[in-house]
């Protein structure tokens, strides 16, 4: 019973939920209305329970005195404020009818003066870890973290105003680039006594040093000879390449999702009941 | 240097900080926190910001401190917003509406042909939930987790298949040749390359997820190509995930030395 009735529920729930997709029509689509009310209101049911589970813990820590128990304190101070004048709605107009974000309510500071500068500086501070941890891992050991690293700071340029500024003062600059990383493969081709790969890679290279060239050295600089500038790159880049690769791994997360979904409808997966000693 | 000196150094840095503020209020060249409200509002989001910055340098007293604040203070405000935006409303409301209507509703709910059978059942399964904190029976809570996995899986299955699988097959079953009156050959150079790597980008990435054959020869390549795709997909997320985060971090900037120590014009 204790296994097998929840089992039961998420069996008849998951089927209501796979039949008003395919049947929108009654009782099937007011049963998925009555079932996704139900959902917020037990996921806000989680949310007290999470609360009452963080007073538990902190509670018992702080009256058998573990070490840390005033920062437990400090803790519990700041959940049982929050929840009072949440609750009771302290401050703003008079009453509890008003909106929890009221002009003058208490919570509304709360959350202005408390919540959000300490959500956003712990955010922030990851600015700091993501530098020094990407630093670290991908130092540009092989050509997959080159690319990576290259791709990312392509983004990081043509997202910002550094990125147009740098076309617009030397235009041509990342044909140049283009054209001497092509060189370099090229040259990686001949060393490598590859012919063919040589001949198109070092036909690809010469043209678009040569056309870059000329804008430089016949046009003087003058006319749209440059066939690139940094916000377009990073905007083919997002459409095509990014999406490509992103396409693939929402594929492969939808694959999951259906084989998990299954295997929860059908029982076969049971980690969510927890063990019997429960 | 030991951590008691590292300490010190960090409590000295805020408390120079602080006398910082303090004098420069009392030159009136900044709001003083015993101004107004908001002033002290301010002040203690100014002190929150700096503590949690601190941590830059090392663990200390003032990190943890703002970090427990942080734990106690997310956790009652998701409670208060989950009581208030769901119970309210979508159970209490129901159960008793003209008791909601008169003392606690900001927008008056329908009173009339509501079905009360359903919130008694979201009663019940959320005290079931509930049950979870009692030192014994816990494993009751397993029915309303039930209703929450059947629910997620039955939606997932079918929203996922639409949104991540066929609207993301569909855009990649396009012609590889684009064609143009004007350019060189009849064809859109730019438009073919683009279609290349949108349709053999994604096979390339999704034979990298195929594990049922041996990533070998032509495969391999194949795969291999896969990666190159992944690592642009990675390397743009990382890059956007950096600017995010850079972007927060000049929001705190600014609070400080526009908002707070009024040292920079707005």
């Amino acid at each position: 019973m204790r296994r097998q009735i929840p089992l039961l529920i998420t069996f008849v729930v998951g089927v209501i939920m796979l039949f008003e997709a395919f049947i929108p029509h009654p009782p099937f689509d007011q049963l998925n209305e009555s079932l996704s009310i139900t959902f917020d209101v037990l996921a806000a049911f989680a949310f007290v329970l999470g609360g009452g589970n963080l007073a538990k813990i902190h509670l018992a820590k702080i009256s058998r005195s573990q070490p840390g128990w005033g920062y437990s304190a400090v803790t519990m101070a700041g959940f049982f404020a929050m929840l009072a004048i949440g609750l009771f709605k302290v401050g703003g107009p008079s009453g509890v009818k008003h909106a929890l974000e009221a002009e003058g309510s208490w919570f509304q500071a709360a959350y202005d003066y408390c919540f959000l500068p300490l959500s956003a500086t712990t955010f922030s501070l990851l600015a700091f870890f993501v530098a020094s941890a990407s630093y670290r891992a991908f130092r540009a050991k092989n050509r997959e973290a080159t690319v990576l690293l290259i791709a990312a700071l392509i983004i990081l340029l043509g997202r910002t105003l550094v990125g147009a500024a740098l076309t617009e003062t030397l235009p041509g600059s990342l044909e140049l680039l283009f054209g001497a990383l092509l060189a370099y493969l090229a040259w990686e081709q001949f060393r490598s006594k590859r012919w063919i790969p040589l001949a198109l890679i070092g036909t690809v290279a010469a043209f678009v040093l040569a056309r870059t060239l000329y804008g430089y050295l016949i046009l003087a600089g003058g006319g749209d000879f440059y066939l690139l500038t940094v916000p377009d790159l990073v905007n083919w880049i997002m459409v095509v390449p990014q999406l490509a690769g992103q396409r693939a791994i929402m594929i492969g997360i939808c694959l999951g999702i259906i084989s998990m979904s299954l295997r929860l409808i059908l029982g076969v997966e049971r980690s969510y009941l927890g063990s019997d000693t429960d | 240097m030991n951590e008691q000196n590292r300490r010190f150094l960090v409590v000295g840095a805020v408390g120079l900080v602080v006398v910082f503020a303090l004098v420069w209020s009392a030159l009136g060249q900044m709001e003083g926190f015993w101004v107004s409200g908001s002033a002290l509002g301010a002040w203690f989001a100014a002190f929150l910001t700096l503590s949690i910055l601190s941590f830059l340098y090392d663990d200390n007293p003032f990190y943890r401190f703002a970090e427990s604040l942080f734990i106690g203070v997310s956790a009652g405000y998701w409670m208060v917003q989950g009581i208030w935006q769901q119970l309210v409303p979508n159970m209490l409301g129901r159960l008793a509406p003209d008791f909601v209507n008169e003392h606690l509703a900001q927008v008056p709910l329908e009173v009339e042909g509501i079905d009360k059978s359903m919130a008694l059942v979201q009663l019940v399964l959320g005290c079931l939930l509930l049950w979870r904190l009692a030192p014994k029976g816990t494993w009751i809570a397993r029915w309303p987790l039930a209703v929450i996995v059947g629910w997620a899986a039955g939606t997932n299955l079918t929203r996922y298949l639409v949104s991540d699988f066929t609207k993301q097959v569909s855009p990649a079953l396009i012609p590889l040749v684009e064609p143009s009156q004007t350019a060189f050959l009849g064809i859109d150079w730019i438009g073919t390359l683009t279609a290349l790597v949108t349709v053999f980008g994604l096979l390339a990435a999704l034979i990298y997820f195929f594990f049922s054959v041996e990533h070998k020869g032509f495969l391999g390549q194949v795969s291999r190509g896969g990666i190159w795709i992944l690592m642009i997909t990675f390397g743009a997320a990382f890059g956007y995930t950096v600017m995010g985060r850079i972007a927060l971090l000049v929001g705190r900037m600014e609070f400080l030395f526009v908002d707070w120590l009024q040292l920079i014009g707005p």
